[in-house]
C-alpha cells in the first residue's frame, strides 16, 4: 500500500498520532476495570533522509517507548507509522522482513545485546545469513572491514563480548546493525552505559557513519548536550508528548518551551566562569498513573495561566520553523 | 484486605479441596475395597452381598460419588468401616498426639534452622560456616525414615536408652521428634543462611553502618526482618513436609496419631478415615497458606496482599 | 574555607582488594584534605578508585579489602583506631549517601522509623518522648525539601521518586549532625532536573551547616556547578588537584584536558568532539608509571615507567612530566 507523503521534504519517516497505552494493572474479578498508563500520547514527528533526529525526554516521558513502537517491539495503540510511504503497521510475513532489514537498532546495554558464547565477527555477520543464506567467505570479509570501520581490528573478531570492553562492544554492536546496510538506524540510549572518554568516540563513530554512508539516525537519549552535539533536529518529550520540537540550532539558542528552558538549565555545564540564572525546576514528574489535566507540564510550570489545566495544548509551528505545544506562548511569556 | 480477595481466596481454597477429595475418592476404589479386610478372605459370598449393599459398593462410581458430596454438604462425613463409629470422630480422638508432636518438631526446626543459618552467615567463608553447612549438608541427605530406623536402632535396640514405641512419656516424644526435625532444620539453616547472605551485601546495609550502627545492630535491625521474608515464604511449602514428615514418623515409632492411622485407613480401604484425613491436610494446608501470605504481607510492604483490587 | 585545619587528611591513601588481585591496590596512594565548610568534587572514571577512596576514608570496605596509610579525621587515624571508636564516629562525625538511594534505604522499614533510629543514638536527645523524636524527623524532611513530611514520614521506600529518596537519605545522614558528609554519586541515577535540586541542597547544607562535603562523581559539569575545589583521579591516582575554576578553566594534566574537550556542552555548540582513544585501564592492570600514558597525546617514553612526581603551582598541583600549556579549553 502506497501512501502519498504529505509534504514535500524528503522524509524517511512519517509518525502521526501514535499513541501506546499499556495495562498496568489487571482487574482480577470480572466487574473490575483493566487500569492504563498512556505512555505515548499521540505523537507526530518526522524524520528526514541523511538527518539525526534527536528525542529528549527524562525518565518516563515516553522516548525509548517510542523508539520501540517504530522498532515494532511494541504495537501502537493507535496512530501510524509510515517508512518510505509504506505504512508499517500493514506490513506482514516477508514484506515486514524486508523492511526490518532497513531498519536496524542499537540500545543501551551492548552486553545485553551480544550472545556471550559466541566471537563476535560471527555475530557481526549473522544477520546476512538470515536475511541471504550461507556465504560465510565473503560475509566475513564484510564484517571484517565494517568491524574496521568501527575503528576495531580483525583480531578482536575472535573474541567473545566478555573479553571486550564496554566501548568496544557498543563499536560490535555498531558493526552489526551496519551489515544489511540499514536506511535508518534506531539508538536507544547507545551511550549512557559507557565512560565519559568513551562516549566521544561512539559518537564521532555515529557522525561518521551517517556523513559516509548516508544513515538516517533516530537518537534517543537523556543527554542533551550529545543530542545537540550530533543531531540536526530535536523532539523534547514530556509525559508522553513532544512539547517542542525543531531545529537544534533554533531549539538550543533560544529555547520557548517552558520545560525544555529548564530542562537546558538544568544541565551541568563544566566552566565555573559561568553564571547560570538560578530557575530550577521544582517538584517532580506526575506519575504516569495519575496524570495532570490539560498540559501535563501546567503543575510544575512556572508561567502557567488558568487554560493550562484545562486543555492539552497542540503543537503549533512558530515562524522560525519550530513547533511547540503551550498556551502562554500565544500571551507572549515565552518569547525572547 | 477487601472482599474481593477473599472471595478470590476462598474460592480457590474449596477448588482446592474439591479436587484433591476427588482424587483421593477415585483412587482408593479403583485400588480395592475393604471387604476382606472386614470380613476376611473366607467370608461367605451372601455376606459379601450384604456387605456390599450395607456401605453401597455396588452402586456405580458416579452413584458412589454424589451421595458422598451431597453427605459432607450436609456435614456427614461417613462412618469408619473398620471401627464402626463416625469417621470424624476416629480422626478428631488421633488429633492431639499428631499436633503435640507437630508443635515441638515446629518449634525445634524453626529454633534450631534459623539459628544456625544465621550464624553460618555472620560467619561466612570462616570454620564455623564450613562445619555448620557440612552437618546441614549430611542432615538433609539422609531420608526421613532411614533416619528413624537408625535411631531405633541406636538407641532402643543397641543403647536401650529410649523407648521405640507409644506415646507415654516425655521419653517416647524424643526419637519421633529428631526425626521429624533433623532434615527440616538442615532445610532451613541452609535457606537461611543464603537469605542472610543475600541481605548482608545489600546497600541499605552500608547505610546502617554510616548511620553509626555497629555490625551486631545493623544485623538485628535490617538484615534479620529482610532476611525473613524468603524463609516465610517457604514456610508454606514447608507445612507439607511437616505432613509427610508426620506420617513417616508416626508408622516408624508406632504413634497413635492421625498419621498412622492414615495409613493404616489406606492399606483397608476404610474409604470415609482417608477422606476426612485428607480433608483435614487440605483445609489445614490452606488456612496456613493464607496466614503466610497475611504474614508476607505484613514483613514486605512492597507486596500489598489485595494486589489488583483498587 | 577560613579554617585552614583540614577536618579529613587522606596520607597516601592505598586500598587494595582481597582475592585473586590482592597484591595489586586499586587506590595507589592517595593524598588529599577536605575542609570544614567546603564541598571536595572527586571525579573520575569506573575504575579510577574514587569511590574505594571514600569507603575506606568511612571505613565501609570492611573485609573485602586491605588498606595502607594515614586517614586522618580532625587529627584521629580512622585506618588504625579499634572498631568501636569508627563506630562512634560514623553518623555523628561523617556520614555517607550513595548512587541507589531506594536500595539503599531498608524497604521493609518505614522512612520514619529509618530516620528515628539515627535520632535515638544522639547523645542530646537520649531520653526524649517519641513526640521529640517525631518532630525532630519531620523537622529534618523539611530541611531537605521533602514535601507533606507529616505524611511521607510513615510511607515506605518504594511508595517515593528516586529524587524523594535521595532527599530522605540526605535527612537521615543529617540526622546525627555529622561534620562531614562523603557523596557516592547522589545524582546519577537521577533526571537532570533533579539533579540540580539536590546539588542545590548539599550546596545549601554545606552553607548553613558548615558542613564539609565530598562529592563523588564522573560529570564534570556537576564539580563547575557545585564544588570548590576537586580532585581528578584516574586509574588510582590523583591525576591533578586545585580550585574548580584553575582545574576546569586551565587543566594542566592531559587528562583532565582530553576529558573536558571530549563531552559536548550545552551551551555552546562545538564542531568536533577530540576524543581520548583507547580504553579505560582495568584496576587489576595498572602500569608502574602514569596510568594515562597509553592515552596520553603528551606521552614520553619515561611516562610508562616512572609515577611523575608532584608540581606544584600556588594552590594547585599535579603530577604529570609534560603538562598541557595554560591556556583555556
Amino acid at each position: 500500500m502506497k501512501i502519498e507523503s504529505k509534504n514535500q521534504e524528503n522524509n524517511i519517516l512519517e509518525v502521526e498520532n501514535l499513541a501506546k497505552k499499556f495495562v498496568v494493572k489487571k482487574g482480577k474479578m470480572p466487574w473490575q476495570k483493566n487500569q492504563y498508563v498512556n505512555v505515548v500520547n499521540g505523537i507526530d514527528f518526522s524524520i528526514r533522509k541523511g538527518e539525526a533526529l534527536g528525542i529528549v525526554g527524562e525518565s518516563g516521558c515516553g522516548k525509548s517507548t517510542t523508539a520501540k513502537l517504530i522498532m515494532d517491539i511494541h504495537s501502537p495503540t493507535k496512530g501510524s507509522i509510515v517508512y518510505n510511504s509504506q505504512e508499517l503497521n500493514d506490513l506482514k510475513g516477508k514484506e515486514k522482513k524486508k523492511i526490518r532489514k532497513d531498519i536496524q537498532y542499537v540500545f543501551q546495554d551492548p552486553m545485553g545485546a551480544l550472545n556471550p558464547r559466541i566471537p563476535v565477527i560471527e555475530q557481526i555477520y549473522e544477520p546476512l545469513i538470515i536475511h541471504y543464506g550461507r556465504d560465510i567467505k565473503n560475509y566475513y570479509k564484510k564484517a571484517v572491514s565494517l568491524l574496521e570501520s568501527v575503528g576495531m581490528k580483525e583480531s578482536h573478531g575472535k573474541m567473545y563480548p566478555h573479553q571486550l570492553s564496554g566501548g568496544q562492544r557498543q563499536r560490535v554492536v555498531l558493526a552489526r546493525a551496519m551489515i544489511l546496510e540499514p536506511e535508518l538506524l534506531i539508538c536507544d540510549e547507545p551511550i549512557s552505559a559507557l565512560d565519559v572518554s568513551i562516549q566521544s568516540q561512539v559518537v564521532n563513530l555515529l557522525m561518521k557513519i551517517r556523513d559516509e554512508r548516508g544513515i538516517t539516525l533516530l537518537f534517543i537519549s537523556h543527554d542533551l548536550s550529545m543530542v545537540r552535539h550530533l543531531c540536526n533536529r530535536t523532539a523534547v518529550m514530556y509525559m508522553g508528548h513532544i512539547v517542542e520540537y525543531g531545529d537544534n540550532e533554533t531549539l538550543f539558542n533560544n529555547p520557548l518551551h517552558p520545560y525544555t528552558r529548564s530542562l537546558i538549565n538544568a544541565i551541568p555545564v563544566p566552566d565555573p566562569r559561568i553564571k547560570k540564572d538560578d530557575i530550577i525546576l521544582e517538584g517532580e514528574i506526575p506519575s504516569l498513573l495519575d496524570p495532570p489535566s490539560g498540559c501535563k507540564f501546567h503543575p510544575r510550570c512556572p508561567i502557567a495561566g488558568p487554560e493550562c489545566s484545562l486543555k492539552q495544548p497542540e503543537l503549533k509551528t512558530m515562524p522560525d520553523g519550530r513547533k511547540v505545544a503551550c498556551f502562554a506562548l500565544k500571551r507572549g511569556d515565552c518569547n525572547e | 484486605m477487601n472482599s474481593a480477595y477473599i472471595i478470590r481466596k476462598i474460592f480457590r481454597a474449596f477448588l482446592t479441596i474439591w479436587i484433591v477429595t476427588s482424587f483421593v475418592f477415585l483412587i482408593l476404589r479403583l485400588s480395592g475395597d475393604p471387604t476382606v479386610s472386614v470380613l476376611g478372605l473366607e467370608a461367605s459370598p451372601e455376606a459379601v452381598e450384604a456387605f456390599h449393599a450395607k456401605w453401597g459398593l455396588d452402586d456405580p462410581i458416579h452413584v458412589q460419588y454424589l451421595r458422598f458430596f451431597a453427605n459432607v454438604f450436609q456435614g456427614d462425613m461417613g462412618v469408619s468401616i473398620l471401627e464402626g463409629r463416625s469417621a470424624l470422630t476416629a480422626v478428631l480422638s488421633r488429633l492431639p498426639a499428631t499436633v503435640s508432636l507437630m508443635v515441638i518438631s515446629t518449634i525445634l526446626t524453626f529454633s534450631v534452622g534459623i539459628f544456625f543459618g544465621v550464624m553460618a552467615s555472620l560467619y561466612h567463608n570462616t570454620h564455623k560456616d564450613q562445619i555448620i553447612m557440612t552437618v546441614a549438608a549430611s542432615g538433609f541427605s539422609i531420608p526421613t525414615f532411614v533416619l528413624g530406623v537408625v535411631l531405633v536402632l541406636i538407641f532402643s535396640v543397641n543403647l536401650g536408652w529410649l523407648p521405640s514405641t507409644g506415646s507415654a512419656t516425655w521419653k517416647h516424644y524424643i526419637m519421633p521428634v529428631l526425626t521429624m526435625t533433623i532434615v527440616d532444620a538442615a532445610v532451613f539453616a541452609r535457606f537461611t543462611r543464603s537469605a542472610m547472605l543475600e541481605v548482608l551485601y545489600q546497600p541499605y546495609m552500608k547505610t546502617a553502618l554510616a548511620k553509626g550502627m555497629s555490625w551486631g545492630q545493623a544485623v538485628r535491625r535490617h538484615a534479620i526482618p529482610n532476611a525473613a521474608i524468603p524463609v516465610v515464604t517457604i514456610m508454606g511449602f514447608w507445612i507439607g513436609a511437616l505432613i509427610a514428615g508426620a506420617v513417616i514418623a508416626e508408622s516408624i515409632f508406632a504413634w497413635p496419631g492421625v498419621g498412622r492411622l492414615l495409613v493404616y485407613s489406606v492399606k483397608h480401604r476404610d474409604y470415609n478415615v482417608v477422606q476426612v484425613i485428607v480433608m483435614l491436610i487440605s483445609v489445614s494446608m490452606v488456612i496456613t497458606n493464607l496466614i503466610i501470605d497475611i504474614i508476607y504481607g505484613k514483613l514486605d510492604p512492597r507486596v500489598s496482599i489485595d494486589r489488583g483490587a483498587e | 574555607m577560613n579554617n585552614d585545619k583540614p577536618l579529613l587528611e587522606l596520607r597516601n591513601l592505598i586500598v587494595g582488594f582481597n582475592g585473586a588481585h590482592k597484591g595489586k591496590p586499586v587506590v595507589r596512594g592517595v593524598s588529599l584534605e577536605v575542609y570544614p565548610g567546603e564541598i571536595l568534587g572527586l571525579v573520575g572514571e569506573s575504575g579510577s578508585g574514587k569511590s574505594v577512596t571514600c569507603y575506606s576514608a568511612v571505613r565501609l570496605l570492611g573485609e573485602r579489602g586491605w588498606t595502607e596509610g594515614e586517614v586522618l579525621f580532625d587529627g584521629k587515624d580512622t585506618l588504625s583506631c579499634p572498631e568501636q571508636d569508627i563506630v562512634s564516629i560514623r553518623g555523628s562525625q561523617m556520614a555517607m549517601i550513595f548512587q541507589d538511594a531506594q536500595s539503599s534505604l531498608n524497604p521493609v522499614q518505614t522512612i520514619g522509623r529509618q530516620l528515628v533510629e539515627v535520632l535515638m543514638m544522639r547523645e542530646d536527645l537520649r531520653g526524649s518522648s517519641s513526640e521529640t523524636f517525631r518532630k525532630e524527623a519531620v523537622d529534618l524532611l523539611n530541611e531537605v525539601g521533602i514535601p507533606d513530611p507529616e505524611r511521607r514520614i510513615g510511607e515506605f521506600p518504594h511508595q517515593l521518586s528516586g529524587g524523594q529518596n535521595q532527599r530522605v537519605m540526605i535527612a537521615i545522614m543529617l540526622a546525627g549532625n555529622p561534620r562531614l558528609l562523603i557523596a557516592d554519586e547522589p545524582t546519577t541515577a537521577l533526571d537532570v532536573t533533579i539533579q540540580a535540586q539536590i546539588l542545590r541542597l548539599l550546596k545549601k547544607l554545606c552553607r548553613e551547616r558548615q558542613m564539609a562535603i565530598i562529592l563523588v562523581t564522573h560529570d564534570l559539569g556537576v564539580i563547575a556547578e557545585s564544588c570548590d575545589r576537586t580532585v581528578v583521579m584516574y586509574g588510582g591516582r590523583i591525576m591533578e588537584s586545585g580550585s574548580v575554576e584553575d582545574i576546569l578553566v586551565h587543566p594542566r594534566h592531559p587528562y583532565t584536558f582530553g576529558l573536558l574537550s571530549s563531552k559536548p556542552r550545552i551551551d555552546i555548540k562545538v564542531e568536533k568532539l577530540n576524543t581520548i582513544e583507547g580504553v579505560v585501564p582495568s584496576p587489576e592492570n595498572l602500569p608502574e608509571g602514569c596510568p594515562f600514558f597509553d592515552r596520553c597525546l603528551n606521552v614520553t617514553d619515561k611516562c610508562r615507567d616512572n609515577y611523575p612526581p608532584k608540581v606544584i603551582e600556588g594552590k594547585r598541583h599535579y603530577f604529570c612530566f609534560n603538562p598541557v600549556e595554560e591556556r583555556s579549553v
